[in-house]
């Protein structure tokens, strides 16, 4: 599966959402379930699905679906 | 079934409101594939679960212990309830439970857990420079939260204990050390201990336990602990939960009682009619070592109250010649098993022979076998049974039976303790019974002695623990945390009395309880019960007797009960009706309400009762 749809699909499921209805538009302040528990859960999910850790610093700058396809991305090209 | 399917098939049974089937398939998904994902799947399923009994939590905590939620509603729904989590705000548990007015008390909870970290508590036992802290004032604020809480609510409260630090202040010293970070914690975890003893139905969470057998170098996640204020790392919030889930289990009296075992590669390896007792593996060397310390394992179950049972496949003789020559590695013997069903009928038979002899429901009984059709065929026939698949390797025999918490209790009375012995001496009772035709000239036979007296505080343990988990001859399935029942025996309007019975098989301990209220004109019997050990030897008369003659000491012109049916009271129905009460109506719940004249004859105790 590609890095935008296996994100999408872990967004949705976090957020109660269709998969659908994720795309750039989808942030920490404009989505009401995204709060900084959710916030939490994407990150340790991701994590975990895609096998690397982000440094403490870097979780705040990932603000919305295309940060974080960004920075799963920015990774899997150094690997 | 694969985890997709095992989602479908989870959200069906919801569908049709099947409670058994939605619980059963809620924990096959956690076994297949446990982890966040599962447990936000089944939060949302256990919202539609609304034929689930409902069980509210209060979560009071110093860190941000909402990430536990999910996995907290998941494995409640996969034990059959509905959880409700009253989330109290962070690092508020202080004023939470010292403001009389607080939500905590507003919220009229279940039961309340108090998950506060270690650092957050006693800083000073986890700091870095040298440490002196002081385990009397942690003591004494413990207690004066315990009192106060205890003013206000009456449902258990459930402590955290502390977990040691992954490093230690003085490294390798430390635990050398008389005031290592070590030795202190373990102070402090004494001084919480201290606390919940001497507080009715206040319960340390070993929290310190878990943490160790899950390595705190794992367990803790510091970069999520600073970041977020969420110390447990991910992966072992199901642990997290799963250990709250055991304490849950036991408050609600659905623990289970009775461990029934195969026997051919479970309590040895090898077919002991093939193998022969001296081919079997049982002894020093792997894998005879695993299977004997595996025995172990269940000896100490049945010394904890545990009663076991086998149902297996064998030529009969074969296992008593096994049990008969004492073969030198056998740890598991005879006594230790309640009731012995070797044959060739199918194990679900066995199961249902079993349940009935010693008078237990199916849904308090786990069944054990190594044998995957066996096991199915056991889930198909008797859902309700926890089914134990064990695998071929007997080293994770232990694990794969204790991790689940099924057995878990919050108390142990000389009752629990001597339990298979007793429902062994049932056993023995009901074949005596077969043999004698007169049922009164049997009883007598028993030499019972009957004590009726008022709840003592040595007793508080297990009456409260007879409320919550008696099912059969239970006439209103009131059921009471202890403190409950504490402040009903100190009220004067209230008898609580207990009955203990000794037979010539052997000291029963306490199993009846009554409870009744009195105003002078009517004494009102809120609740009777007793153990399902004794039903059949008319306890619930004798002790019927003695509240009516309490009732014409109290001047009381009337004696009313009520009996609340459900599903398994069925031998309490008749318990007014026999005893010459008379039916006074029928409530629209279906509860049925009696009323007797004590001073019109009253009820007569049965002759064959030796009073003390």
């Amino acid at each position: 599966m590609p890095i935008d749809d296996e994100i999408k699909a872990l967004l949705a499921d976090i957020l109660g959402l269709a998969p659908a209805e994720i795309g750039p538009h989808t942030a920490i302040d404009k989505v009401p379930a995204w709060d900084s528990a959710n916030h939490v859960n994407i990150i340790l999910e991701i994590e975990a699905r895609f096998g690397f850790t982000f440094p403490a610093e870097e979780i705040e700058r990932l603000r919305g679906f295309s940060d974080l396809v960004g920075a799963v991305a920015a990774r899997r090209a150094t690997v | 079934m694969d985890e997709v399917a095992l989602r479908t098939a989870t959200a069906a049974a919801v569908d049709a409101s099947d409670a058994g089937g939605a619980a059963r398939l809620a924990r096959r998904l956690i076994e297949a594939r446990p982890g966040l994902p599962t447990y936000r799947f089944l939060r949302r399923r256990a919202e539609a679960a609304t034929f689930l009994p409902p069980y509210r939590l209060a979560l009071l905590s110093s860190f941000s212990v909402e990430f536990l939620h999910d996995a907290l509603i998941a494995h409640a729904f996969a034990q059959g309830l509905c959880l409700s989590i009253h989330q109290t705000g962070f690092n508020t548990f202080r004023q939470e439970i010292l403001a009389p007015d607080s939500d905590l008390y507003a919220a009229r909870c279940d039961a309340v857990i108090l998950a506060v970290d270690g650092q957050d508590w006693v800083p000073d036992a986890y700091g870095w420079s040298a440490t002196s802290c002081d385990v009397a004032a942690f003591q004494a604020e413990v207690a004066a939260l315990v009192a106060a809480f205890r003013k206000r609510c009456g449902a258990p409260l459930l402590i955290h204990n502390l977990a040691p630090p992954p490093w230690p202040r003085l490294g390798i010293l430390d635990s050398a050390s008389d005031d290592g970070q070590a030795a202190l914690i373990a102070r402090l975890n004494e001084a919480l201990r201290a606390v919940a003893r001497s507080a009715a139905d206040v319960h340390v969470v070993d929290y310190a336990g878990l943490v160790s057998r899950h390595g705190s170098a794992d367990w803790f996640d510091e970069r999520m602990r600073h970041y977020a204020g969420a110390p447990i790392r991910h992966h072992h919030l199901g642990d997290m939960a799963r250990e709250h889930l055991k304490y849950i289990r036991a408050l609600t009296g659905r623990s289970a009682k009775c461990l029934v075992t195969d026997l051919d590669n479970t309590l040895w390896g090898g077919v002991l009619g093939e193998d022969g007792p001296d081919g079997i593996r049982l002894g020093p060397t792997y894998p005879g070592s695993a299977f004997r310390e595996f025995q172990e394992v269940l000896v100490g179950l049945a010394a904890r109250g545990v009663i076991l049972a086998v149902a297996s496949k064998n030529n009969p003789a074969d296992v008593d010649a096994l049990f008969d020559r004492h073969h030198p590695h056998m740890r598991l013997g005879r006594e230790h098993f309640a009731c012995l069903r070797v044959g060739w009928q199918p194990k679900p038979d066995a199961l249902r022979d079993i349940a009935r002899t010693l008078n237990i429901g199916l849904e308090h009984m786990v069944f054990m076998d190594d044998s995957a059709a066996e096991c199915e065929q056991v889930r198909q026939a008797l859902p309700m049974v926890e089914v134990i698949h064990l695998p071929p390797e007997p080293e994770r025999f232990a694990q794969l039976l204790l991790e689940g918490g099924l057995f878990e209790t919050l108390s142990l009375s000389a009752e629990d303790r001597a339990r298979s012995t007793l429902y062994r001496a049932r056993a023995e009772a009901e074949a005596l019974k077969d043999a004698c035709t007169d049922v009164a000239a049997f009883l007598d036979s028993l030499g019972m002695r009957l004590t009726l007296a008022p709840l003592v505080p040595a007793a508080l343990a297990r009456a409260g623990q007879l409320t919550r988990k008696t099912n059969q001859f239970n006439a209103t399935t009131w059921r009471l945390s202890d403190g409950e029942l504490e402040a009903l025996a100190a009220d004067p309007a209230w008898i609580v009395m207990t009955a203990a019975l000794t037979d010539r098989f052997g000291d029963h301990g306490i199993i009846g309880l009554a409870m009744a209220r009195h105003d002078g004109a009517t004494l009102d019997i809120a609740q009777l019960l007793l153990s399902c050990r004794v039903i059949g030897r008319g306890v619930e008369t004798a002790m019927l007797a003695e509240l009516c003659h309490q009732a014409s000491q109290a001047g009381c012109g009337r004696v009313v009960g009520r009996i609340v049916p459900t599903a398994k009271n069925v031998p309490a129905r008749d318990l007014y009706r026999k005893a010459g009460f008379s039916g006074a109506g029928e409530e629209a719940d279906g509860s049925t309400r009696w009323v007797l004249d004590p001073a019109a004859g009253g009820v007569e105790a049965p002759a064959w009762f030796h009073h003390s």
